[in-house]
């Protein structure tokens, strides 16, 4: 009995080992063949000189090329060592978003000796949590249109338009921006249902290609503004110049992804190519621009004004002297001042790297200008570009920004991993894609939550760094809060490097006698 | 058999072939239907003047097997993206192994209960029939679907299933065929026969693909990595059938598209010829199959056996409803949604035709009810011919999936 078993076991042994020397060597044999073909194919194929002098062995450098860039973030990179956004900005912006402990402990690891970084002047006494209040609220268009916009937030949602991204995405945005109560920028591809369905309130982006408010020649028409403005959450409306990837290059919209939804919505036709001009066809020169505002503003009855990339300035000493000779009812009532450096849109990589002014620059310039010309307080500023951090915030409100937006901060909110994939449809995370399967893991409700943290929790620690300067509220932050360390390592007023202006004499006189005509009035 | 007597009977299938494509010029219908009556003309006249065609009922599942059958399925597999093909592959695999299941049963069952004869007619017949239609062969949808310009991925989802469900639906008459001439497998070994057969073929073709890549890498010439091709659509198939037994249809399948992925960097060297060579021969061996099917076909079968044909039309067309909705569904919970205007592009666009006439040639005449099903097949052929595939058009028109040609309301 025990012997017929042990047989059974052994023949059973034997079968088993058989059946997979067999196999081993079956493997071997179609290794061997794979083996022989891709040196053949290596040697035949004349693309790539690599693998034609060291076949076989050459593929496994394109093979680590590739992977490389997807691992490269886990295992090389340091944490302050990535581009556009590090690893500790990045983190910063999905424990907020999450709602996680953001504290760090056993010191910095920033090296606070880099030229042209920040620091903040902590006081003496900073303000207790009793004395601390919120952010003053800033109205836009006081006194000039029928509808004023009146906010207390200070860091918003910047343009991006429904069809770059999804609508989870754009989903999730409007309803984090509602509970969160800051506006949101439609961006240039008009206003969707999407954008509607949160509540919350609006900026109607104008692009160069009037989406959404053009005629069938695509220029604008006031029917349709009419038509924008009649919807109460649209509070501002926001004319767009250029943009930071590509100041000076417009776009095609490919037919491909005119889809029946997005043709209805941005008032063309479905399946063809869209094209947006690079500039404006109706705006040539200064006057045009205020025309243009004015216009708008008549018809809206809401604030007006324009989103450009600094370069040249000369124009803005132009603009801001012919605003005096036209009257402050001409002035745009925002400027928003975009960084060159490119957000998600797609652009030649020489304009994305090189063209335009960032905003380290373009936001002191523009507020001197104002100063100078005594409309700091007719024009607000809003400034966007990299700025997802608190501290980012703080030195924006610092240099004299009224409001921050951000595009890229709320995309990291919503799941970004920065896989700059974001004009390929192929988003791993869904943000900007059409694929309906990767969108699928876009979950609205519970990123809307996470729109809703980051805006709040950011908010919060502004106003942490406003408290230990000593200040009650984030908008009284100034140049005097803040040292931007110099090119040997040493931090330096930023009073000293980007002096205050006074108004010039000649517009003091007049627009103060203006204001209090007005406000007896 | 001697020499001239074959090339003889070569030549009358190329002059059927021509035939069927002079008649298609002249009178624009589809190319199927124009060589189903070129080849129903030579079939009235063949005896007039007394020519021995050598098609023969015992001889002919050789032939579209061994002849036909790996030139058209090489071809198909060809002109397949591999990428787009590995996008689709998880539906098609779904309506091919489990859709053939469940319109193979569905149409047996339905067939039975229709025709209400089991003496006569009995579950082994109609699983007979099931089997046999549930290969679809929409090369004619196909080609409309093409020249209508609708989505690359709809023809590529139709045309990789029909690839695979040519294969399953093969071994599936086979086994049943084996229970019905009584040679009966065992009972519990019937799934792994149908797996092993299925997937032995396909690692049996895979390598044929990798060998066929290296003989063209290696005699680097665009005339002989046309003619390894052709040697590799046939000498896979053989070697898979005849010598290890496992599913030449998937051998062949697997090798074609092995070695365009392996190929894939040669195309505008070695490969230059290759479009040519399969367009020339695709086309040539479809009009000869369907111009043998006019060869074979008689009045006959329509007069005495019409009402089994009128069952078995809403039976088969009901059993394709259901493989593809329920494919369908198993396809969604694995992350691929179907849309339902596809769908409905495939259950109507899923014609009959090559397969179902090669297996139903194939069927013993010792069985006493081959003549039913060889009927029912040939009538329901001829009706996804006449009336389905001409209607196709119009549908997708209507289903707004061709960008070409506005959407009608």
């Amino acid at each position: 009995m025990l012997d017929t078993d042990m047989d059974a076991l052994h023949q059973f042994v034997i079968g088993f080992l058989e059946i997979s020397a067999l196999l081993l060597i079956f493997m071997l044999g179609v290794g061997i063949l794979i083996l022989i073909y891709m040196y053949l194919a290596d040697v035949t194929q004349t693309k790539q000189a690599i693998r034609r002098n060291y076949p076989v062995i050459g593929r496994f450098r394109y093979i680590f090329e590739h992977i490389g860039e997807f691992f490269r973030q886990y295992f090389f990179a340091l944490d302050r060592e990535e581009l556009p956004f590090n690893r500790a900005q990045r983190s910063w912006v999905y424990r907020a978003a999450k709602n996680v402990d953001s504290t760090v402990a056993f010191g910095s690891t920033r090296p606070l000796n880099m030229p042209g970084d920040i620091i903040f002047l902590n006081c003496l006494f900073p303000t207790l949590d009793e004395d601390a209040i919120a952010p003053r609220a800033v109205t836009l268009g006081e006194g000039y249109a029928r509808r004023p916009y009146t906010t207390a937030s200070l860091f918003n949602i910047s343009g991006m338009s429904f069809g770059a991204l999804s609508v989870p995405a754009v989903r999730a945005l409007s309803n984090g921006a509602a509970k969160a109560g800051i506006w949101m920028n439609t961006g240039e591809g008009a206003l969707s249902p999407y954008h509607l369905e949160g509540g919350c309130d609006l900026v109607f982006q104008i692009g160069t290609a009037k989406y959404g408010v053009r005629d069938a020649e695509g220029k604008l028409s006031d029917e349709h503004l009419r038509k924008i403005a009649a919807h109460e959450q649209v509070k501002m409306f926001e004319i767009k110049m250029s943009q930071g990837a590509k100041p000076g290059k417009g776009g095609i919209l490919p037919g491909a992804k005119v889809t029946p939804l997005i043709a209805e919505i941005r008032g063309i036709a479905v399946g063809r190519d869209s094209i947006s001009p690079n500039c404006h066809p109706e705006i040539h020169c200064l006057d045009d621009l205020l025309d243009m505002i004015a216009h708008i503003r008549e018809i809206t009855g809401k604030p007006v004004g324009f989103k450009a990339v600094i370069g040249g300035s000369g124009w803005l000493d132009e603009l801001f002297a012919l605003i005096h000779r036209r009257g402050l009812q001409d002035a745009p009532d925002f400027i928003t001042i975009d960084s060159a450096d490119g957000g998600t849109g797609a652009a030649p990589q020489s304009l994305i790297d090189f063209m335009g002014l960032p905003v380290k620059r373009s936001l002191p310039l523009v507020v001197d200008k104002l100063n100078l010309y005594n409309l700091r307080r007719r024009i607000k500023v809003i400034c966007s570009g990299k700025l997802v951090n608190p501290a980012d915030v703080a030195w924006a409100l610092c240099m004299g920004a009224d409001f921050v937006t951000s595009a890229r901060g709320f995309m990291f909110a919503l799941g970004c991993i920065q896989a700059l994939q974001c004009n390929k449809n192929t988003c791993p995370t869904g943000i900007t894609t059409h694929d309906p399967d990767l969108q699928r893991g876009l979950d609205p409700g519970d990123k809307a939550e996470r729109v809703y943290r980051f805006a709040t929790n950011l908010a919060y620690e502004v106003g942490v760094i406003a408290h230990s300067c000593g200040v009650k509220e984030p908008r009284q932050l100034n140049r005097h809060h803040a040292h931007i360390i110099n090119e040997q390592g040493i931090p330096e007023p930023m009073e000293d490097v980007f002096p205050s202006h006074q108004p010039k004499p000649e517009y003091l006189i007049a627009t103060d006698t203006r204001a209090a005509g007005e406000s007896l009035a | 058999m001697t020499i001239d007597m074959v090339l003889g009977q070569v030549l009358f299938m190329a002059l059927m072939a021509l035939t069927g494509l002079l008649l298609q010029r002249l009178t624009r219908l589809d190319l199927t239907l124009a060589c189903l009556l070129a080849g129903a003309g030579y079939g009235w006249l063949v005896p007039v003047i007394g020519f021995d065609t050598g098609v023969r009922a015992y001889n002919l599942k050789d032939l579209v097997f061994y002849v036909i059958l790996p030139v058209l399925i090489f071809e198909a597999a060809w002109h397949i993206r591999p990428a787009l093909l590995r996008r689709w592959l998880i539906p098609a695999l779904l309506y091919a192994i489990p859709g053939v299941l469940i319109s193979c049963f569905v149409t047996a069952a339905l067939v039975y209960w229709g025709i209400g004869h089991p003496a006569g007619f009995p579950w082994i017949a109609a699983l007979l029939t099931g089997a046999i239609l549930a290969a679809t062969d929409p090369a004619a949808v196909v080609a409309k679907l093409r020249t209508a310009q609708c989505p690359e991925e709809l023809t590529t989802l139709i045309e990789g299933e029909s690839l695979f469900n040519d294969a399953s639906a093969v071994v599936l008459f086979a086994v049943v065929l084996a229970f019905a001439s009584g040679s009966a497998v065992q009972q519990q070994s019937i799934a792994l026969t149908f797996a092993a057969t299925f997937f032995g073929g396909a690692v049996c073709g895979a390598i044929c693909g990798l060998l066929a890549a290296i003989l063209v890498l290696l005699l680097k010439s665009v005339a002989a990595t046309s003619l390894v091709l052709v040697f590799t659509a046939f000498g896979s198939f053989y070697l898979a059938e005849h010598l290890l037994h496992v599913s030449g249809i998937m051998a062949v399948v697997l090798a074609s598209i092995v070695a365009r992925f392996c190929l894939r960097e040669q195309t505008h060297t070695f490969l230059k010829g290759a479009g040519i060579t399969w367009d020339w021969l695709g086309l040539l061996f479809n009009a000869v199959l369907f111009a043998l099917m006019g060869l074979v076909i008689t009045f006959d079968m329509f007069a005495s056996q019409w009402l089994a044909i009128l069952i078995v039309i809403p039976a088969v067309l009901l059993a394709r409803v259901l493989a593809i909705s329920i494919s369908s569904f198993f396809s969604a919970l694995l992350g691929r949604r179907i849309a339902s205007e596809w769908q409905i592009t495939m259950v109507w666009g899923g014609l009959r035709g090559a397969i179902a006439i090669a297996l139903v040639l194939s069927l013993p005449e010792s069985l006493p009810y081959w003549w039913t099903i060889q009927s029912m097949v040939f009538g329901l052929v001829l009706f996804t011919l006449l009336v389905q595939s001409t209607t196709t058009g119009p549908l997708i028109r209507k289903l707004g999936l061709s960008p070409a040609l506005p959407k009608t309301s």
